[in-house]
């Protein structure tokens, strides 16, 4: 998020105003010294920066929430696993695939 | 390096040096105000609020963590840091001017080889052992916020014989109004006296020191 927003050339108190968080607070989820804030602070942060909120998130170890209704489906599921058999080598590459799922689906 | 004396020019050379970076980064020139934040982050420093632990008899409003390439500024003292107009971009960089006058940003990098000791203490400004390290680096905060040029540019256009031209000038740059003063009596464009009373410059304040 740090990396999005300096190659943005935003500044922390700019993107914190758009945003609607105090920029104290901003500073502390870039250096880690706080846990990723709420999804939905993470989708206006993702759209303060016109990112990907699902890549955000998954940054943020979170699923977007839309998602984490599918994984309780598991007709889903079993489906998800067969598409996904062999194809990925670890669990970053599944969760990507699963935001691209969630994406595609909007 | 601390302890170290820099000209004045040397001073302005090295705050336009951080300029340039800064500049190329953006991609566009810089123009007032310049928001030391952006320029720290452009020569690879983060910003951080949070609390500096208090030491008795000290008043910490930011320091530098080399190590970490961080300039923390102390949540504990925002609220009073705040309440001055431009006291936050000068305090940030006055801390950047430490960053690139006194740390030694080879040596940051150096292998953790077992003859070679890694300072991770932070830099305060309270730490100065030697006065001369913390006018150095309010110079080149004063520099780096206040371009020469920039500022002559502007300075042409307001009454610097009255407040309201230089609060016009302080709101433009981002500074406070005591370094926006300082900085415009060292380039002789005004000069207030201790009775608040202006005058085109210090030696007229002062008047004809010597016939000859």
């Amino acid at each position: 998020m740090k990396e999005l927003r300096k190659a943005r050339g935003v500044s922390q108190r700019e993107l914190a105003g758009r945003v609607g968080i105090d920029f104290t607070y901003l500073s502390k989820i870039e250096n880690d010294r706080m846990v990723p804030p709420s999804e939905s602070t993470i989708e206006r942060i993702a759209e303060a920066l016109d990112a990907s909120a699902d890549e955000l998130l998954v940054l943020a170890d979170r699923f977007p929430s839309d998602l984490a209704d599918d994984l309780k489906d598991t007709e889903t599921i079993g489906a998800l696993r067969r598409s996904l058999a062999g194809d990925f080598e670890s669990f970053e590459d599944v969760k990507r695939a699963l935001s691209k799922r969630a994406r595609r689906k909007r | 390096m601390r302890g170290q004396f820099f000209y004045p020019g040397r001073l302005e050379y090295l705050a336009n040096e951080l300029l340039g970076i800064y500049e190329r980064k953006k991609g566009f020139p810089v123009e007032p105000p310049i928001q030391a934040e952006m320029v720290a982050e452009s020569v690879g420093l983060d910003m951080l609020y949070e609390e500096i632990p208090q030491e008795p008899g000290r008043t910490i409003l930011a320091e530098i963590r080399p190590k970490a390439r961080l300039i923390v500024v102390n949540e504990r003292r925002l609220r009073f840091i705040e309440q001055f107009p431009g006291y936050l971009n000068t305090t940030v960089a006055y801390e950047l001017a430490h960053w690139w006058l006194h740390v030694d940003h080879a040596a940051l990098d150096h292998a953790a080889l077992p003859d070679f000791i890694h300072s991770s203490a932070p830099i305060r400004p309270e730490d100065g052992r030697d006065k001369r390290d913390e006018y150095n680096a309010d110079e080149l905060m004063s520099y780096l916020l206040m371009p020469k040029t920039l500022l002559l540019q502007r300075a042409v256009k307001v009454d610097l014989q009255g407040w309201r031209g230089l609060y016009k000038l302080r709101e433009d740059f981002g500074v406070t109004i005591s370094s926006m003063k300082v900085r415009l009596q060292k380039l002789d464009l005004t000069y207030v006296d201790d009775d608040g009373h202006f005058h085109k410059s210090h030696q007229e304040a002062r008047g004809q020191g010597s016939l000859f």
